[in-house]
């Protein structure tokens, strides 16, 4: 599982290793029963709090993607359905986020969809190589 | 407080250091802060030694330099021995706390030790070295001395002036000749006075930023009171300087007299071990009392 | 000294446990007050940042908290005990970085240093000092007098976490660290955390050096704190808006000791306001701005918007 917080971003950091842990399902590179890196290797290749990284598991936890077990470390849970759950959910995520900075131009979401409907058929692989760079 | 804090009280006095562990640090960080200066010193002495030893031995170097063949004689009594004891002894603090910021932030401050304990610590870490030092000195002079043929002490007659009045004039009789051998206390002297020296410059050390500025202040100070005392011949406090004199440099207490057999030296006074014992202590009192004071100075603005 | 503005962000975090507090903490040097009634809270377990100008009464809180600095009003409690009488207690479970770098004994080389400090520490961890030397590319054999900035950086740092202190002060911890050493100073700083309960205040006047590790901010100014309140307090409550709006507009008065930072143009805005993101927008529509976009500000930005506003008031 590759993550890169953005202090640009904006939203918590908490909220952003939440987003990438989801990404990782959905794109398959984590399955049900996948051990996720331990808080102290994780806080430390992120170079942030522990607490922070121990607050987006707990918050994981308790949405029930994940489940941890104490001396283990923290799992996917078993009988997590990404295709049904956590793909739509981030797309509504990055939606919104495509809105809101839309907005922040003077864009309307008409405009939006026209540029993404031109773009789906004209740059395909453009999109995809957007969609993969977590 | 809280129920955590009250937790918590235990835990970090475990994490204090032992103050046997403190102090035998204190004199091996001492030991290190001293080595460069001390080799540099003791390299002087080595050579000097050497040096006046093999003039002594040899007749050809003698006749090289002109000097004249005769025994060297170590008498503790006179100087310089005494005021190399004490002037090594007052330069000893400066490179004893060579490095640390007194007032200001330094690890010895910024250490889990109370302030005042840690200065004290160290003080005396200094003077456990600096008698160390002044001891191997005194030995390998001594050493030097018996090797090249000399002797050790003096055993002579003194002449003592019992009439100052008449002893001016030569008149028979003012003075009266007394056998003299150099008492043993006379070997200890060196290190009471150094040991008064020591802690009388770490009391400028601790209590003062600049305490080269307060030294020359001070002796500027008592060349004043020293002056005003001739000026005005206060008795009392010309007697007390050349006390002093004697007990830190090893002034003799001698004047030239005119005798029908010529100009010779008299001794006013011949030192008593009584002299000795009531300088030492009211040296040293003075220098505890002044690192007493000092150490208890706030570090910081 | 000025007029106190009214704070516009909290300066309170309730009830704690703390690690650290002060109350009415004040201290002078001469005519300038470096402290000035400062009530600090640092709970237990916090990495707490304090940010502020140079000047501002970093270092002085800093040294007041590790007894190098006697107070003259207000109390203090580190760890349980008032570093003025119990200086050498407190001291015990502080590891300390102080602001000069130039620290230490320059006679010494860099081993012998890290021997001195473990005898003062009874807990030092020689395994992790030995790691963490070796991470640093510290030459143990290295005069002290020898080290570059950055260097001599390292080894304090080595020196203060070694002995895995209950209580971090670092001062300006970054300073004249590389970018490469910086990055696996915040890694270092990271798995100690993991490994260690520590409790960390920071003080620096760079905080997005160290901004992803820190979960509480202070920023202090004038020896008075401008605000105290948790990381994600701060970004939840203070926001910035851009809005639209018309020629001689006037602002709303209920936001009045609200708005941090005024920035933006005549038709324009582009404000720092702390208070609830609905209330503030509902507030702004109402007096005819059209808000176009809101976002949270970093730790950094929000100093940098509560510094600069109390220069402007």
């Amino acid at each position: 599982m590759k993550i890169r917080l953005s202090h640009a971003d904006g939203r918590p950091l908490y909220v952003q290793i939440m987003d990438a842990v989801r990404s990782g399902l959905v794109r398959g590179s984590l399955r049900p029963k996948d051990p996720l890196p331990s808080v102290r290797d994780l806080s430390s290749s992120l170079r942030v709090n522990p607490r922070t990284v121990s607050q987006a598991y707990a918050e994981l936890e308790r949405d029930g993607l994940v489940q941890v077990r104490h001396g283990k470390g923290t799992f996917v849970a078993p009988g997590v359905r990404p295709e049904e759950t956590e793909r739509p959910r981030l797309a509504r995520e990055v939606a919104r986020r495509a809105l809101a900075d839309a907005s922040r131009y003077g864009l309307a979401l008409a405009d939006l969809m026209t540029a993404l409907g031109e773009m789906d058929r004209k740059v395909p692989m453009e999109t995809t190589a957007h969609g993969d760079n977590s | 407080m809280t129920d955590s804090t009250v937790d918590r009280m235990p835990a970090t006095v475990d994490r204090m250091p032992a103050l046997k562990a403190v102090w035998i640090e204190q004199l091996r960080a001492v030991g290190v802060a001293i080595r460069r200066e001390v080799g540099l010193a003791g390299v002087v002495l080595v050579l000097g030694s050497l040096a006046v030893v093999a003039v002594a031995r040899m007749p050809v170097l003698q006749a090289m330099l002109g000097a004249e063949a005769g025994v060297l004689v170590f008498n503790p009594e006179e100087p310089p021995w005494g005021f190399f004891a004490v002037l090594v002894a007052l330069l000893f603090p400066l490179v004893v706390w060579k490095g640390e910021r007194r007032f200001g932030d330094t690890p010895l401050w910024s250490l889990p030790v109370d302030h005042r304990r840690h200065a004290l610590l160290k003080v005396a870490a200094g003077w456990v070295w600096l008698l160390g030092v002044l001891g191997v000195a005194l030995l390998w002079v001594t050493l030097a001395v018996l090797a090249s043929g000399g002797v050790l002490g003096v055993d002579e007659v003194r002449l003592l002036i019992v009439d100052p009045a008449r002893a001016a004039a030569g008149a028979p009789g003012a003075t009266e000749p007394v056998n003299w051998t150099t008492p043993w206390w006379e070997w200890a002297r060196p290190f009471t006075s150094a040991t008064a020296a020591y802690l009388l410059a770490s009391t400028l050390v601790l209590a003062t930023a600049r305490p080269l500025f307060w030294a020359a202040g001070l002796w500027v100070a008592s060349i004043a009171v020293l002056g005003f005392a001739e000026e005005r011949d206060v008795g009392w406090i010309q007697r007390n300087i050349d006390l002093v004199d004697w007990y830190i440099g090893g002034v003799p207490f001698t004047q030239g007299v005119q005798l029908t057999t010529g100009w010779r030296e008299a001794w006013t006074l011949l030192p008593t071990m009584g002299m000795w014992t009531v300088s030492a202590a009211f040296w040293i009192g003075l220098g505890i009392a002044g690192v007493m004071g000092a150490s208890g100075r706030p570090r910081n603005h | 000294m000025t007029e106190m503005v009214p704070a516009a962000l909290p300066v309170d975090l309730g009830n704690g446990p703390f690690a650290v507090t002060t109350r009415g903490l004040a201290k002078r040097f001469g005519s300038v007050r470096a402290l000035d009634g400062l009530d600090l809270q640092v709970p237990e377990g916090a990495v707490y940042v304090l940010v502020g100008p140079n000047g501002a009464g970093k270092s002085t809180l800093i040294r007041t908290l590790m007894g190098l600095v006697r107070y003259q009003a207000g109390s203090v409690d580190v760890l349980g005990r008032d570093p003025a009488d119990r200086g050498a207690e407190v001291r015990a479970g502080i590891g300390y970085v102080p602001e000069d770098y130039r620290f230490g004994y320059a006679w010494m080389t860099v081993g012998r240093l890290l021997e001195h400090q473990a005898v003062y520490h009874p807990s030092w961890d020689a395994e992790y000092a030995r790691r963490l030397r070796a991470r640093y590319e510290i030459d143990p054999g290295r005069k002290c007098h020898a080290l570059s900035k950055g260097q001599s950086r390292r080894v304090q740092l080595v020196l203060a976490l070694a002995h895995r202190p209950p209580l971090l002060l670092l001062d300006e911890p970054t300073d004249g660290l590389d970018h490469v050493v910086r990055d696996e100073t915040l890694s270092i700083l990271s798995e100690h955390l993991a490994d260690s309960p520590t409790t960390v205040v920071i003080s620096t006047h760079r905080v997005y050096e160290v901004e992803p590790l820190v979960d509480h901010v202070g920023v202090l100014a004038g020896g008075r704190l401008l605000g105290q309140l948790p990381r994600d307090e701060l970004h939840m409550g203070l926001l910035r808006y851009w809005a639209d709006v018309p020629e001689g507009w006037r602002p709303p008065r209920e936001l009045s000791g609200r708005v941090v930072r005024r920035n933006g143009s005549a038709r324009m805005i582009e404000w720092t306001v702390w208070g609830d993101r609905d209330a503030v927008t509902r507030g702004l529509s109402e007096a005819g701005a059209a808000v176009r976009d809101v976002a949270p500000v970093s730790v950094d930005e929000a100093a940098v918007a509560l510094l600069s506003g109390r220069e402007a008031s």
